[in-house]
């Protein structure tokens, strides 16, 4: 970790150094005179050389529009007032040329969504000399040559090749690492990253915040890094700057905030950040006691779901129509996995690893290639169509998007009475409102939505909705795929709680997908941990996140921000590169061998079988017992 | 609650849209005029003394304006050119409505079953609509008209919604195959709905809002394809009066008479123009991605 | 790209076979013959006899289906019927250069006319030139070529006296004019529509606020980043628009009296003349095929990231 000097807090304020880019009483408006709204009001912020400002606040807050504002990239009924200085140059209201001289030469911005924000039929390489040649007046050899050379700055495999690719042909992450190199090609003294970890699996966001981190200290960049992740903040800010409803709610340094928020709003977002990292509270009562997990259950208690080398191939069509032996994808490769009554048992794994097509396959709503289903003890396998459709109504499923998952012309009273229609005909109208007045209750859904439409709904209310819709039929299974990544922290924190007084009340048994591990903490008792479609890890909650025996699992850990502002960073500095493969060519042997530490020469021959950790789990490594302690 | 929100599917993401089309100019004066129009084509030929075929022969191709009676002017028959223009309106309104609806109940049929059983079924019944565009539309619209009894407009409502239906499948087509993909659909089938009630209750409702939108950007084809034909001789022959053959007539008198070359193609170009404006209009409206 | 271009011309031969195969049905299995009155007589059995046979007539269907078939695969759409001096070949061949110089100019009009309009109408969003750019559009869109053709006759040849009413004189630019312009008018209101909206679209997207944040400058970003993705509906519809360039001549060669093929179609079809018929078929069918596999290449092209998801 090289050394770092970082400003004393509070001292550019005193004016100490004079800082590279500061705003003062930043007003931005949308729509004309009348009738304008404010997203922006009376902002003030300095970033100084070699620091970080952190932008934080929820998705509306404004923080994106903030310096697009700065940078004059608002859209045409934007309009800014104020002072934006940039190394002594007021930037507000600078023509368009001059700009343009300023954009991209001396301030680098890094954005959201790497694949949307690259153009997508040109090469990575005529992008990145485009930059070059315009700004820094490069021949194209050169442009090229230095190119090359910053893909490998920021660890891109196979740089050469990739400068001939089209964006759409490289992994996200590799996405986000082609905007940071271009943003820094001209060397900017400025680089603002506006969200550059969302969407990103959790290891690819510490592999890029450790990248930024690298960055800045080896440049002495001055940093602006716009976010929601509290965890980002922590590994590369010095200061930060909350905002809500478009205005400043706090300043402070990263400490501070971390330590000791002054403004009650701060408190709250560190509250639910931490909530949502912390293991369940003691008093909620453990369903199933440590030692059970992974041993078969009590004789005569069917186990709600149980699946048995359940495996899911999905037909791969090559270019063209009928062109080559169809190729299959092996998204599951033979995964067992039961779910016994009242448990709650999560399934991790990053984008590509199978977890959403394994619930879905197990609930027979994608077509598994090989495999036993059982659902309370029935083998689905066995079921008539009817018998199939009447047993669904005790293992429902809620989905990610929360707006997708509703009908759009249903209102959320429709909605979640529609499974009593077709569950419970004879139901009287009145005993059904009853019962959806009961669970919309229960998710603390006021009835004063009732008669509103999806669309007039936010993400959590829509969320609940799906939620009440599948508990109205007092499931004992509840299968939940990601139901929380596309809701703000706050909102999420709020699902979960419902979520984990909903299980605690009627005793449901939860399968719980996420891509986060913290989630899986908080709400379940067993983890299932998916890679490239295989198990490599199943264990109680309580071992894997003290004592995880797979290296996948450990770097899954290790991607896990801390709210620590000291402790965070040197986590970063430590953070390990590595891509997911193909799944359309896994590797042989051990799937995980491509990234792992520990690989020796038997993990690309062997497939590891699966092994009793002896306190109830199974792990999937042929050195599992020889690693070091984490 | 249940009394209200059930009965209305098209509530809600309608409403706004609704809301949306009001605010638009351009679609109020479209309706409007159209409304005029219709209410003109229905009510009008029964306000003048004359009918479509009734002759004049004091005033043979009088140009609009010199006689009282005939506001319009007459042909070279001495028939009123306003009656003849709007009894064309009429007829043409009245076959392209029928023509969009056949085109519509087939097209609607196909792209749904396609579109919704997916796999082989799709591919197989796309590609036949592929072959079908293949074949030039005047040709199946000339083939099927001539080749069927001249003076029958069932052929022509026929050989119309021939044509017609091969768009409205593959609009219907992606959008049922689209709703096939979306989570709500998988939600009902995980809560144990039968694939009958997931299209009743999920489906359909979802393809009907788009469906009556496309419909009347289908209107305005038909009238185009109606007024070709007989433009050609093809479609509505005489005395009966269609705007295709009227403006037939008057460019065929348009250096000695051209008013009877104006007056319909007056009528039809501002007909094509309300409806495609509205039809464009009601479409934005609907569109989710407009915001 | 070649063997691609070639294999997906390929795939076109079973699509034509299907085309040939389905309008032999609807045109044999229609009510009439060709023989049933000849200049308006009617024929002796005897006679009408006799010319089925001699046509082949009288064979049954399949057969005849196969006849045809092979009279295809060697290049031979047999005798027209109706104008029993000729060919099909020798009338298709004196009447196709006809329609598809018209049709080729009114294309290459549209393209010039519809484009250029389209990008401006999206640079100057909601001003004068994109209200004007708008309702010309829709004016042209709602005008029908049999009523735009007549009237341009009489504004410019009979009013104004600037260009001559109908005729060909070997296809000289002043015949060409006025139809290629009825073709070309709603078919570069279309272009113009869809470019501006694709354009439009393409600049609120992130890459080009993206672009724009690297400095690049209006123009680059225009050219460089913009212009090629939201150039693709425009070039999605070239197919469609060409086959209604070269299928529409039917109108202006009526109109403007051309000696095009367009006249064919309609003349077969009411003399119940099979193969003449059927030569317009393959051949428009064709072009139309060969039309939409060309904008389809020339998507590809514009858009090879695409490709890699
Ligand atoms: S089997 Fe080998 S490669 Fe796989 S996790 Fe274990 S040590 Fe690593």
């Amino acid at each position: 970790m090289s050394p770092e000097t970082p400003l004393p807090p509070g001292s550019l304020a005193a004016g100490a150094a004079a800082p590279l880019l500061q705003v003062r009483g930043l007003d931005v408006r949308f729509g004309g005179a009348r009738g304008a709204q404010w997203a922006l009001r009376d902002i003030d912020l300095d970033v100084a050389r070699g620091e970080c400002l952190a932008v934080v606040g929820e998705s509306g807050a404004g923080k994106s529009q903030l310096f697009l504002a700065a940078m004059g990239l608002l859209p045409a009924n934007g309009h800014a007032t104020g002072s934006v200085r940039y190394a002594g140059r007021e930037l507000l209201g600078l023509p368009q040329s001059q700009l343009d001289r300023v954009r991209g030469a001396e301030i680098g911005m890094v954005f959201q969504d790497p694949l949307g924000s690259l153009t997508p039929h040109r090469t990575i390489g005529q992008q990145m000399t485009e930059v070059l040649v315009r700004h820094q007046g490069a021949s194209r050899t050169a442009a090229h040559a230095s190119a090359l050379e910053l893909l490998a700055r920021v660890r891109v495999s196979e740089p050469r090749r990739r400068l001939a690719q089209y964006p759409g042909e490289l992994s996200g992450g590799m996405r986000q690492r082609v905007m940071i190199a271009m943003a820094i090609s001209t060397s900017p003294q400025l680089l603002i990253a506006d969200e550059p970890t969302t969407a990103l699996d959790v290891t690819v966001q510490a592999q890029i915040l450790a990248l930024l981190l690298e960055l800045k200290r080896e440049r002495r960049l001055a940093l602006v890094l716009i976010t929601h992740d509290l965890g980002a903040v922590a590994g590369l800010a010095d200061r930060v700057l909350v905002l809500r409803h478009g205005r400043t709610v706090e300043s402070d340094t990263v400490t501070d905030l971390l330590g000791s928020p002054r403004a009650a709003y701060s408190r709250a977002l560190l509250a639910d950040a931490r909530a949502l990292a912390q293991p369940p509270p003691a008093t909620l009562p453990r369903l199933q006691s440590a030692d059970a997990v992974g041993a078969p259950l009590p004789a005569g208690v069917p186990p709600l779901l149980e699946v048995s080398g359940l495996s899911v191939r999905f037909p791969v069509r090559g270019q063209g129509w009928r062109v080559g032996a169809p190729q299959g994808l092996q998204a599951l490769q033979a995964i067992d996995l039961s779910v016994g009554a009242g448990e709650s048992v999560a399934v991790v794994g990053e984008s590509g690893s199978g977890k959403s097509t394994l619930v879905r396959a197990a609930l027979a709503l994608v077509p598994r290639s090989a495999g036993r289903i059982v659902w309370l003890g029935r083998d689905v396998g066995s079921l008539t169509a009817g018998e199939l459709q009447a047993a669904r109504r005790r293992l429902p499923i809620v989905f990610q998007d929360p707006f997708g998952s509703l009908d759009p012309r249903m209102t959320v009273a429709q909605a979640i009475t529609e499974p009593l229609r077709v569950h419970e005909p004879a139901l009287s109208p009145a005993a059904r409102q009853g019962r959806v007045g009961v669970v919309m209750e229960a998710l603390k859904l006021p009835a004063s939505l009732a008669a509103r439409y999806p669309h007039e709904l936010s993400g959590g209310q829509c969320q609940r909705t799906a939620i009440a819709r599948a508990m109205i039929l007092e499931p004992q299974l509840l299968v939940c795929d990601e139901p929380l990544s596309a809701l703000d922290v706050s909102t999420q924190h709020e699902v979960v709680e419902l979520l984990a007084g909903l299980r605690q009340h009627s005793g449901m048994g939860l399968l719980f997908v996420t891509h986060n591990l913290a989630l899986a903490r908080r709400l379940c008792t067993r983890v299932l941990v998916l890679y490239l479609g295989r198990m490599l890890e199943l264990a109680d909650a309580q071992r894997l996140f003290t004592r995880p025996a797979h290296p996948y699992t450990r770097e899954l850990l290790a991607a896990i921000p801390l709210l620590d502002a000291v402790l965070q960073p040197r986590r970063l500095a430590q953070v390990r590169g590595g891509e997911v493969p193909s799944p359309l060519a896994p590797p042989s042997g051990c799937v995980y061998r491509t990234r792992c530490p520990h690989a020796v020469e038997r993990c690309t021959r062997e497939v590891p079988s699966w092994e009793a950790d002896g306190a109830g789990g199974l792990v999937a490594c042929h050195r599992w017992r020889e690693l070091p302690a984490p | 609650m249940h009394a209200v929100t059930e009965s209305a599917p098209f509530a809600g993401a309608s409403a706004t849209a609704w809301r949306r089309l009001r605010a638009s100019r351009a679609a109020r004066w479209s309706a409007g005029i159209l409304g005029l129009m219709a209410l003109l084509a229905l009510a009008g030929p029964l306000l003048s003394p004359w009918s479509y075929d009734s002759l004049d022969w004091q005033h043979l191709a009088l140009a609009p304006g010199s006689a009282g009676a005939h506001w319009l002017g007459t042909d070279r028959l001495g028939r009123d050119l306003l009656v003849r223009t709007l009894h064309g309106v009429r007829l043409s309104l009245w076959i392209s409505v029928m023509a969009s609806l056949v085109s519509l109940a087939v097209g609607v049929a196909w792209g749904a079953i396609a579109g919704f059983s997916g796999g082989r079924t799709d591919g197989w019944m796309m590609r036949t609509v592929d072959v079908l565009y293949a074949l030039p539309y005047l040709f199946i619209v000339i083939v099927l008209g001539t080749l069927f009894s001249r003076n029958s407009l069932a052929a022509l409502f026929v050989a119309l919604g021939a044509v017609g239906w091969l768009t409205t499948a593959r609009i219907v087509r992606g959008q049922a195959a689209a709703l096939r993909g979306r989570d709500f659909v998988l939600a009902a089938r995980a809560l144990g709905l039968t694939t009958p009630q997931i299209l009743w209750r999920h489906v359909i409702p979802n393809l009907l809002g788009p469906v009556l939108v496309y419909m009347l950007l289908v209107v305005p084809q038909m009238i185009l394809y109606e007024s070709f034909l007989s433009f050609l001789g093809l479609g509505v022959q005489e005395p009966h009066a269609s705007l295709g053959n009227l403006i037939l007539a008057g460019a065929q008198e348009m250096e000695s008479a051209p008013w009877m070359l104006l007056v319909p193609a007056g009528f039809l170009v501002v007909l094509l123009l309300c409806l495609n404006t509205l039809g464009d209009a009601l479409r934005d409206a609907f569109d989710p991605h407009e915001s | 790209m070649l063997r691609y271009a070639l294999r997906r011309l390929a795939a076109l031969i079973p699509v034509l076979l299907a085309l040939v195969t389905l309008s032999f049905a609807v045109v044999r299995l229609a009510p009439g013959g060709p023989f049933d009155a000849v200049q308006g007589q009617a024929l002796t059995p005897q006679v009408r006899a006799n010319l089925q046979h001699f046509y082949g007539l009288d064979q049954p269907l399949p057969r005849q289906y196969l006849n045809y078939l092979s009279g295809l695969a060697r290049g031979d759409f047999g005798p027209s019927l109706s104008q029993r001096d000729f060919t099909v070949s020798e009338l298709l061949a004196r009447g196709l250069p006809v329609s598809l110089t018209v049709g080729a100019t009114a294309l290459l009009l549209a393209i010039l006319c519809g484009i250029p309009a389209g990008i401006l109408a999206a640079l100057r969003r909601g001003r004068f030139a994109d209200r004007a750019v708008s309702a010309l559009a829709a004016l042209a869109i709602a005008l029908p070529g049999f009523v735009t053709a007549p009237l341009l006759v009489l504004v410019f040849a009979l009013h104004l006296q600037w260009l001559p009413a109908a005729g060909w004189e070997g296809g000289s630019l002043r015949y060409l004019l006025l139809p290629a312009l009825t073709l070309a008018l709603p078919i570069a209101a279309v272009l113009a529509r869809l470019t501006r909206t694709g354009l439009l679209e393409v600049l609120s997207s992130r890459w080009i606020l993206a672009a724009r944040a690297r400095g690049l400058g209006d123009a680059r970003v225009l050219w460089g980043h913009a212009l090629r993705p939201a150039l693709l509906p425009a070039v999605n519809y070239l197919g469609p628009a060409a086959a209604f360039a070269v299928t529409g001549s039917l109108v202006v060669e009526t109109v403007f009296g051309l000696p095009g093929t367009g006249r064919f179609l309609v003349q077969g079809a009411v003399d119940r003349d099979y193969p003449l018929v059927m030569g317009m078929v393959v051949v428009y069918g064709v072009v139309t095929l060969l039309c939409n596999l060309a904008a389809d290449l020339l998507q590809g092209a514009l858009d090879p990231g695409a490709r890699g998801d």
